[in-house]
């Protein structure tokens, strides 16, 4: 907890959207962005990976639609810029359809006693 | 000769060495050549000013040993106490054999130098007398996990030949059916267990989303995002709390293990996401 979502210049709508283990929550536009990631050039951009499974979340969008940012230094959070409206898929999940904005891409966590563990589906 | 207040760089970069060597040294598995051995704790004796002993009586692990030598020596002269470990001082020899080799203190680690020798020959655990010793075979498997903790899977983590074993997972002892015989971890056994730790373990390799179907109980808290479960465990402060989910694409439920404190499933589900729960509300979910 602790980092707090804040409005998105895109979109009205504060509310985020999810995918199976991710959540993408709208935020400040003016966050730093840190590394761009590299496009895949199959899958385009590749929010996620399951480590177990392989599949992914991603979103095949023309360059200048969509970017995708590291900006935590574990590579878990990322930072993506929408500037077109795009599509989210996942092989075992239903598109999603994502509107223009900033959004930081959360994956889903599970707590143990001992620390902290990423799902991943 | 003044006290070593620190270590050279040249000196701090062989400690890594050391480690190696001895950790390799502490892990050694047997079978030994019993000849090798019995000269090498002949060399222990003259180290120590001693005359060799005259008999050398073997046991297949220090379970083993310890028995024979309460039989022989009296009860409670067996207690591993009294033992000396060989392969396992590798911890204290290998810190006198760097002080003897890289800080020039020949003299002064002299008669650890049998000591050294038998370890580096791969002597196990010895009960010395004037006459006569009582030794143990090397185990024949030590199994570690990637953090170099004891750990095994389908097997004890140290095995000795006589059948001697210790079972642990992720350095935890437990019993051997919680390794050998998941199966036989019964819902009644995960409750009543004493021992955090090897409670822990139990609750793994049963499956905490089964423990808490199986218990049966009566959801804390349910609303659209899921249904919250709680159950605490004796002498434990640690609750199991965990949240039950549909997956929306595949209608498969499954539960994720949240905080202790967590109130409701809104709450719950929201935390898997590190968001607050009132922000924790999607547009769309797939």
């Amino acid at each position: 907890m602790g980092r707090k979502a804040k409005g998105t210049k895109g979109s009205e709508d504060r509310r985020p959207y999810r995918q199976g283990d991710v959540l993408l929550v709208p935020c400040d536009a003016g966050m730093e962005h840190g590394v761009e990631v590299k496009r895949d050039p199959v899958r385009g951009l590749v929010l996620a990976v399951g480590e177990a499974t392989g599949h992914m979340h991603h979103i095949q969008a023309p360059v200048d639609a969509a970017a995708l940012f590291d900006i935590s230094p574990d590579k878990l959070d990322r930072l993506l810029e929408v500037r077109m409206p795009v599509t989210l898929y996942h092989d075992e999940h239903a598109p999603i359809g994502i509107d223009p904005g900033s959004y930081v891409v959360r994956r889903q966590r599970e707590y143990t006693p001992q620390g902290l563990r990423t799902v991943e589906d | 000769m003044g006290m070593i207040e620190e270590l050279t760089p040249e000196q701090d970069a062989k400690l890594e060495g050391y480690y190696g060597k001895w950790l390799a040294i502490g892990l050694q598995t047997g079978p030994r050549d019993h000849s090798v051995i019995e000269r090498a704790l002949a060399d222990v004796y003259k180290c120590g000013g001693l005359k060799p002993p005259k008999r050398f009586v073997w046991g297949g692990s220090p379970v083993e040993v310890a028995r024979i030598v309460d039989k022989e020596c009296g009860a409670g002269a067996g207690d591993p106490g009294h033992a000396c470990y060989g392969t396992h001082d590798a911890s204290w020899l290998g810190f006198y054999d760097f002080m003897r080799a890289e800080m020039g203190l020949a003299e002064e680690t002299k008669e650890l130098e049998g000591l050294t020798e038998a370890a580096l020959a791969g002597i196990s655990w010895f009960w010395p007398y004037e006459d006569v010793v009582y030794i143990s075979e090397l185990p024949t498997v030590v199994a570690q996990d990637q953090e170099g903790r004891l750990h095994a899977e389908t097997g004890p983590a140290i095995g000795y030949s006589d059948g001697t074993a210790v079972w642990a997972w992720h350095g935890v002892q437990v019993p051997e059916d919680v390794i050998m015989h998941p199966e036989n971890i019964t819902v009644e056994r995960v409750r009543d267990e004493a021992n955090a730790e090897v409670r822990r373990v139990m609750l793994e390799r049963f499956g905490q989303d089964r423990y808490i179907q199986e218990l049966g109980l009566r959801p804390v808290h349910e609303d659209e995002t899921g249904q919250l479960f709680r159950t605490e465990f004796k002498n434990d402060p640690e609750v199991l709390t965990m949240v039950r989910v549909v997956d929306t694409s595949t209608g498969r439920p499954y539960f994720l293990r949240v905080p202790p404190d967590m109130q409701t499933a809104k709450e719950a589900v929201a935390w898997t996401f590190d968001v607050p729960p009132q922000e924790y509300s999607p547009r769309a979910e797939s």
